[in-house]
């Protein structure tokens, strides 16, 4: 077969084709610049835990667990509770009949962000010293979002609430709820899921953790993370 | 992916973001994906990859997997970008060039590359990469088939459809700035 004579080269070709062309500029490789913020982010996203299975599976079974994620969420950050006002179905615990959350001190290690997030921004106005002194350990680290919310988006929060999951679960779980009102339908959905029951158990409300990896698993009959669900959900 | 072990394709996800993602990120312009939602679209196809790669047998070129989950990121975000009735012109700004021809030569330059984008984006974008590489790269035919990891046949007939499906495109625009 015969090499065929791009439009540019063929003085036959029409004109109008040939002035298209000839304005169009090559696609340039990226930038190391470009590249390097994008390893970074594959680094994150690598540290995540995934759910195995073909994305359009993972969206479809999503959009079910998101049901009971936002729904269930409820958790109490601050003044308020950050989760839409929960149904019948609802597992919140009133914080006074939750076991005690350890209120380790805010790690200044765990308020750094990343390379690419966005600094914490101070809350817009000061709790009460009432409000202050039962959620001075909880107070989330509100991230603003990117002008393109997205799955880069998605990842930074994600990535900074595992970050915290371990060190500051209530802040982690401010920071998974923020991710639940940005990215309803986002494509993290189910890992942000994995993520809530770990800080869940990491905050002491283990049966509410335990609640939702009841419905993780329903969701997900074949996770591969069923062994990691059940080291999370160990005493 | 030595600390995952949900992998068991024993590729390490960011080993394999190092060596291939200048391909995904060509293969998304190509493909066309809006240079502002480009960073988002290749984070996305390495979600897919991290969530899948468990699956990837090994019995097609690693490329070519990549170039099949791109394309579909491409569908979807393209599907997304008609949605939202992005201004056309945000491609071309961002590739003006530093040695346009004084104010009338820019505004010549930016509309033919305004119309380009217009024919370009309603192309099949398996259609369109091909064009792309061929008409704008000038990448040989064998080259585009070693890339894409298909034959050299599906090259040439791609091309051909790609060719005629952009000379009609460009034809209704002439009839449109005639009428």
């Amino acid at each position: 077969m015969n090499e065929p004579r791009r439009f540019l080269d063929d003085d036959d070709a029409s004109p109008e084709v040939r002035r298209l062309l000839a304005a169009a500029e090559r696609p340039g490789a990226p930038d190391p610049a470009r590249l390097a913020r994008s390893r970074r982010r594959v680094m994150a996203l690598a540290s995540l835990p995934m759910v195995g299975g073909s994305l359009v599976l993972v969206q479809k079974l999503a959009l079910g667990a998101l049901l009971g994620s936002v729904v269930g969420l409820g958790v109490e950050v601050g003044r308020r509770t950050l989760a839409p006002a929960p149904p019948v179905a609802s597992v919140v615990v009133p914080s006074a009949q939750r076991p005690a959350v350890p209120k380790a001190p805010r790690p200044s290690v765990a308020l750094q962000p990343t390379p690419e997030l966005p600094a914490p921004e101070p809350p817009a106005s000061a709790p009460s010293p009432s409000a202050s002194q039962r959620t001075a350990a909880s107070q989330p680290p509100v991230l603003p979002p990117s002008p393109s919310a997205g799955v880069t988006r998605e990842l930074e929060l994600l990535e900074a609430a595992r970050r915290l999951v371990d060190a500051d679960p209530a802040r982690a779980l401010g920071l998974l709820e923020q991710h639940a009102r940005e990215s309803p339908h986002g494509t993290l959905v189910i890992e942000r899921e994995l993520l809530v029951i770990q800080a869940l158990a990491r905050s002491g409300r283990l049966a509410e953790a335990k609640a939702r990896a009841a419905r993780f698993r329903a969701a997900h009959p074949e996770s591969l993370y069923e062994e990691r669900i059940t080291r999370i959900l160990a005493p | 992916m030595g600390a995952d072990p949900t992998n068991t394709s024993g590729f390490d996800l960011v080993e394999l973001h190092d060596e291939h993602a200048a391909f995904v990120f060509r293969t998304l312009q190509r493909l066309g994906v809006r240079e502002s939602e480009l960073d988002d679209a290749v984070q996305e196809v390495f979600v897919v990859v991290h969530k899948k790669l468990h699956t990837f047998r090994g019995s097609a070129r690693i490329t070519t997997w990549l170039y099949g989950v791109a394309l579909r990121v491409a569908y979807r975000f393209r599907r997304t970008a008609r949605r939202r009735r992005e201004d056309p012109n945000e491609l071309d700004q961002s590739h003006v060039p530093d040695s346009s021809p004084g104010p009338e030569g820019v505004a010549f330059e930016r509309e033919a590359r305004r119309q380009l984008a217009e024919v370009l984006d309603g192309m099949d974008p398996p259609k369109r990469a091909v064009l792309v590489m061929f008409e704008i790269e000038r990448l040989s035919t064998t080259q585009i088939a070693a890339e894409l990891g298909i034959p050299l046949g599906t090259v040439y007939s791609r091309l051909r459809a790609a060719r005629e499906q952009f000379q009609r495109a460009v034809d209704r625009i002439r009839e449109g700035e005639g009428a």
